[in-house]
């Protein structure tokens, strides 16, 4: 914490006061201050020099150092840190000051000291399945203080260490080197670290590495997640699940390539028997006792076919993995049809149209709908491709 | 289902990329028909979840299509436009093939809820063949139902509708309908001025509304006294006259009003019942009265209907077996034109109410919507009958129903309604009315007709009441006087005109000297020629003189009747005088002498204007009963040529018409009150209490 500098007493805390009959004499009060969130007495050690007189000395445990007996004068006080001192701390404001000393009073100078931090910085990868970590190295590794200076880059001898750092927040940015940079998700595009003094200060970064998953979502009617369906994946593949609430499936990393996949899902279950029929009565009296007209409907007159309740269904998806098209019309065709809309890649411009005037009208609430896929490209890549 | 192919992309990490998977599914949420604040009611498969049941929902939803239009309101789950196909399928009772059906189009069957108009048009069918869904074959099952590539559940949807028949009305059908120019004439008649539903009498009417047959059927003279009565009048009109009576239905719309939808009524039946309107016997004096109450008491309680209109004995239609009231028709196929003289309606009568009858409706055609019987009434004057047509509430699905019963209460169970009382009349034609001279008083011929109207026999004056007198009377009266003595007997001068009577003749003494004058004769030679023609006394002169009239004067008479049918009036003030005390004391007579008189044309002669102060007799006394004669009856006694057996009971009533009894007002006697009415006089006994059965 920035203290402002105090260059003469107000006469409180003086130390002196009492006039000389001859020499007028005084003593200087130096004071070292560690600045921070809590501001506390320096007490390392500040180097201290006070001219005229060749004076010096060193501040105390307490962050005090006091020059008695000095003539009533103007002197001025240079501070310094020296050995240890000046690697973990530094001076903050002025690194001196004058000051008069007054005759039989004291006079009092204050010097900020920071405390500095340093920051290590290592990148690896992360381990999957046991293996150990390998250390990665970046191309650059950048550091950015809260002032919004960027720190001189650091070449990489394994670790990255920034010395004589500010403590606060900074942020730090990794670049990989194209190889790593293929191989492994690329680290955030910052990483915020707050930095407390000393050296202990580390940023860990663990990259995995990029991985291919076939990543699926049941969608109901109205395109939400559908969980709680079991489901499983043929060969190669060969695994099995239920959806969760985000109706998701998900496979362990692939080897990119095409290949096709069944996919089952117990997607519908049979409805519940309804309550049984109310056992027939006696047949009404014909005719009734009073008139009636019309008569109720005899629901067993119309002989019409009833239809049977829908028995539970196990739906089959044959996943053409990795041929789904990022852009362009296949890839709004192909969406289509993944959403159950009456389409495919390839299909003809009716088809086509016609699916995306219903995708335009039911999902997207547009009447008329053009018909056009590029009207909807963005909107269903969307909805088709996030999670 | 078939596996559906999808694209799917690999997600390399750390992107979260997915392939969301749908498949396609659809169902039908709701359907239910609305009008206005009303709706049907939806239904859905039990295992599905019910549909809410839409606001104002009735079980018994109705309209009248071709004139509302309700909205086919359904509700469809297809998120993914999965639906192929979406069809309506209208089904009747008892069948599982639809009666119509309609594919939706691609709009209709989108995602979401519709309301499509519908006003009941479904395509020309051989159930609907008018092109609207119609009363026949309701109540019908409206079904929605789509077909898709993926999962559709339920695919089906449903609602109940009736077509109802709110209320009835009868008119009388088209004239074309009628074969025979009598029932045409009669149509005409009983139509009168106003439209065809003013011709029915409304159901709460009270007075009969007459059905007239025309009934100019005349004695040729020695025919009173057999059966000639019944039986010309049976070969005239037969079985009964022949009125068409059609039914107007209209149809219930949604908000319970009536309104005429004729094509949507399509081919049901109507059943057609009468009854037999009790008689009203008070109209009659007490000896007739009595007459004809035990007349009528005749099995009264256990014909088939019940009632007490002409026996089938008698020569009516009531009976125990089926006398057709509503005779069968075979109809015609409905067309946009009638054929002329055909009935277009196909009639068959019923099997237990043998006296009912069910008609069939055309479905399309000229008389869409309608249907209709032959009104056959039995031809005895005094049956009455009040129609009523009824419509079933309750039809099986192959269209039948349960109103062919004898239980009377049966027919509550129907819309129905009723005409008022219909009554048969026969009707006699007074159609040429001369007098002799203008001041000559009227005969009253209302009098007159309400004599006859105690047998439902209306005696119409057709003369529209023009009196024309006798033009060149005089010459063709001498000319039918041929004989020189007879001719001798004429008063000089125009028989035009100096005589009121039918003939003026000098006195007997004036006679006399005119012939012994015109020969030049010698009194004794005088004496000799009156003696050889009898005529020595002025009493065989009034003989004389009667016979010459009855042969000249109804000769001379032949050429003033009228050209049509019916009965010719004359009128004189005596038959014949002389201008002293001699003058004819005939009041009047019919005669069937008349050159021109035949079975439908006849002539009376009225020839006493003054019978005397205090004498019951008059002229529409005389008037009545020389008609009476016209109309085959016979003298009561002790008149000449009496029939004692055609007569009720001297000792019961002694004043009938027919005879000569004077001493109080002279009324048709029972038994002449039924033969004019076209009653079998035969099986009619002059004992009134055997009349009755049992």
């Amino acid at each position: 914490m920035a203290r402002s500098k105090k260059t003469s007493s107000g006469g409180t805390g003086s130390t002196g006061g009492t006039a000389q009959a001859c020499v007028q004499k005084g003593s200087l009060l130096v004071l070292a201050h560690l600045t921070g969130d809590s501001p506390e007495p320096f007490k390392a050690g500040l180097d201290l020099t006070v001219a005229p007189g060749g004076l010096s000395g060193k501040t105390d445990g307490s962050g005090v150092k006091e020059f008695p007996d000095l003539i009533t004068n103007t002197y001025r006080v240079t501070a310094s840190l020296t050995g240890a001192n000046a690697q973990a701390f530094e001076l903050v404001g002025q690194t001196s000051a004058s000051t008069s000393v007054p005759a039989g009073g004291s006079s009092q100078v204050n010097f900020d000291v920071a405390a500095l931090a340093q920051l290590t910085v290592t990148v690896k990868s992360k381990p999957t399945g046991g293996g150990a970590a390998v250390t990665l190295k970046p191309e650059k590794v950048s550091l950015k203080d809260a002032k919004g200076k960027f720190e001189t880059e650091t070449k990489p001898d394994g670790t990255w260490v920034f010395k004589r750092l500010h403590t606060g927040t900074v942020q730090v940015m990794v670049k990989l080197t194209p190889e790593d940079a293929a191989a492994f998700e690329a680290p955030p595009d910052s990483s915020k670290v707050a930095l407390k003094p000393g050296n202990t200060n580390a940023l860990d970064l663990a990259l995995p590495k990029l991985e291919h998953r076939l990543r699926l979502v049941l969608a109901g009617p109205d395109l939400k997640a559908l969980s709680g369906k079991t489901w499983s994946l043929g060969a190669p593949l060969s695994v099995q699940g239920a959806t969760g609430a985000d109706g998701l499936i998900e496979t362990a990393p692939l080897k990119p390539g095409k290949m096709s996949v069944a996919l089952k899902v117990a997607l519908f279950v049979a409805p519940p028997a309804p309550p049984a029929p109310t056992p027939p009565g006696p047949a009404p009296a014909e005719p009734p006792a009073k008139p009636l007209y019309p008569r109720p409907v005899v629901v067993a007159e119309f002989k019409d076919a009833a239809e049977a309740a829908p028995a539970a269904e196990t739906v089959e998806w044959t996943l053409a993995v990795d041929d789904l098209v990022a852009s362009g019309e296949s890839a709004v065709q192909a969406r289509l049809g993944n959403l159950g809309f009456t389409c495919t890649a390839g299909a003809d411009a009716a088809v086509t149209s016609a699916a995306v005037s219903t995708y335009q009208r039911v999902v997207l609430a547009q009447k008329p709908g053009t018909g056009k896929t590029a009207d909807i490209e963005a909107d269903i890549k969307n909805r088709h491709d996030s999670a | 289902m078939p596996a559906r192919a999808a694209p799917v992309a690999l997600t390399l990490s750390p992107s979260k990329t997915v392939n969301r998977l749908r498949w396609p599914e659809c169902a039908v949420v709701s359907f239910h028909l609305a009008a206005g604040a009303v709706s049907s009611k939806p239904h859905l498969p039990p295992w599905a979840t019910a549909p809410k049941d839409p606001a104002g929902m009735s079980t018994d939803f109705h309209f009248a299509p071709e004139k509302e239009k309700v909205k086919l309101t359904y509700t469809l789950n297809d998120k993914a436009g999965a639906i192929t196909k979406a069809s309506l399928l209208l089904f009747g009772r008892g069948s599982d093939k639809p009666l119509w059906s309609r594919e939706l189009t691609a709009e209709e069957r989108q995602d979401g809820a519709h309301a499509v108009e519908w006003d009941g048009k479904v395509d020309v069918s051989d159930s609907f063949p008018a092109g609207f869904v119609t009363v026949q074959h309701s109540p019908y099952k409206l079904k929605l139902e789509i077909e898709s590539a993926g999962r559709a559940a339920p695919r089906t949807a449903w609602t109940y509708f009736h077509v109802l028949i709110h209320e009835l009305a009868l008119e009388l059908g088209p004239q074309e309908t009628l074969a025979e120019d009598r029932d045409r004439a009669l149509w005409t008649e009983f139509k009168g001025a106003g439209d065809l539903k003013a011709a029915l009498p409304d159901e709460k009417a009270a007075a009969p509304k007459q059905i007239k047959l025309l009934s100019n059927l005349f004695s040729n003279g020695d025919d009173k006294t057999d059966n000639t009565s019944f039986t010309s009048y049976e070969d005239l009109w037969k079985t009964g006259a022949n009125l068409p009576v059609v039914v107007r239905p209209k149809l219930r719309t949604s908000d319970d009003k009536a309104i005429e939808s004729p094509n949507a009524v399509g081919k049901v039946r109507f059943f057609w019942n009468y009854e037999d309107v009790a008689e009203d016997v008070s109209v009659h004096f007490t000896e007739g009265k009595e007459f004809v109450e035990l007349a009528i008491d005749y099995h009264k309680a256990t014909t088939k209907p019940k009632g007490d209109n002409c026996h089938i004995d008698r020569g009516g239609k009531r009976g125990t077996t089926s006398t057709d009231v509503f005779p069968d028709q075979t109809g015609y196929a409905p067309a946009d034109a009638l054929t002329d003289k055909a009935f277009p309606f196909l009639v068959k009568g019923g099997t237990t109410r043998t006296w009912a009858a069910y008609s069939e409706s055309w479905p399309k055609g000229k008389l869409a919507g309608l249907s209709g019987v032959m009104l056959q009434p039995a031809r005895t004057a005094g049956d009455t009958y009040k129609l009523t047509v009824c419509f079933p509430h309750f039809r099986t699905p192959d269209g039948l129903d349960k109103l062919d019963t004898e239980d009377d209460a049966m027919l509550d169970h129907a819309v129905r309604i009723s005409t008022g009382p219909l009554q048969v009349w026969r009707e006699v034609r007074i159609v040429k009315y001369r007098k002799k001279k203008s001041t000559i008083p009227d005969i009253n011929l209302g009098v007159v007709a309400d004599y006859f109207a105690k047998s439902y026999l209306a005696m119409v004056d057709k003369t529209g009441g023009t009196r024309d007198d006798f033009p060149d009377y005089d010459t063709k009266l001498r000319a039918q006087v041929t004989d020189w003595w007879k001719k001798l007997a004429l008063a000089a001068g125009d028989q035009g005109t100096i005589t009121d009577s039918a003939a003026k003749f000098l006195s007997f003494d004036d006679w006399k000297a005119a012939v012994k004058a015109e020969k030049g004769w010698t009194d004794p030679e005088l004496a000799t020629f009156l003696s050889g023609k009898s005529l020595t006394t002025e009493p065989r002169y009034k003989t004389f003189l009667e016979a010459i009239c009855d042969k000249s004067v109804i000769a001379a008479l032949g050429d003033y009747f009228g050209s049509d049918d019916g009965i010719n009036l004359f009128q004189f003030d005596l038959y014949w005088e002389t201008g002293g005390a001699l003058k004819s004391g005939t009041n009047g007579f019919a005669s069937t002498d008349f050159s021109k008189t035949s079975r439908t044309v006849a002539g009376y002669l009225q020839t006493r204007v003054n019978y005397g102060v205090g004498s019951s007799n008059n002229m529409q006394q005389t008037t009545t009963h020389e008609i009476g004669h016209i109309l085959f009856l016979p003298h009561a006694h002790d008149a000449a040529g009496f029939s004692e057996a055609l007569h009720d009971e001297r000792s019961h009533w002694n004043n009938c018409t027919m005879s000569y009894n004077y001493d109080q007002e002279r009324k048709f006697c029972g038994l002449c009150l039924l033969r004019l009415r076209g009653w079998d006089g035969t099986k009619l006994d002059k004992d009134r209490t055997k009349n009755k059965k049992p």
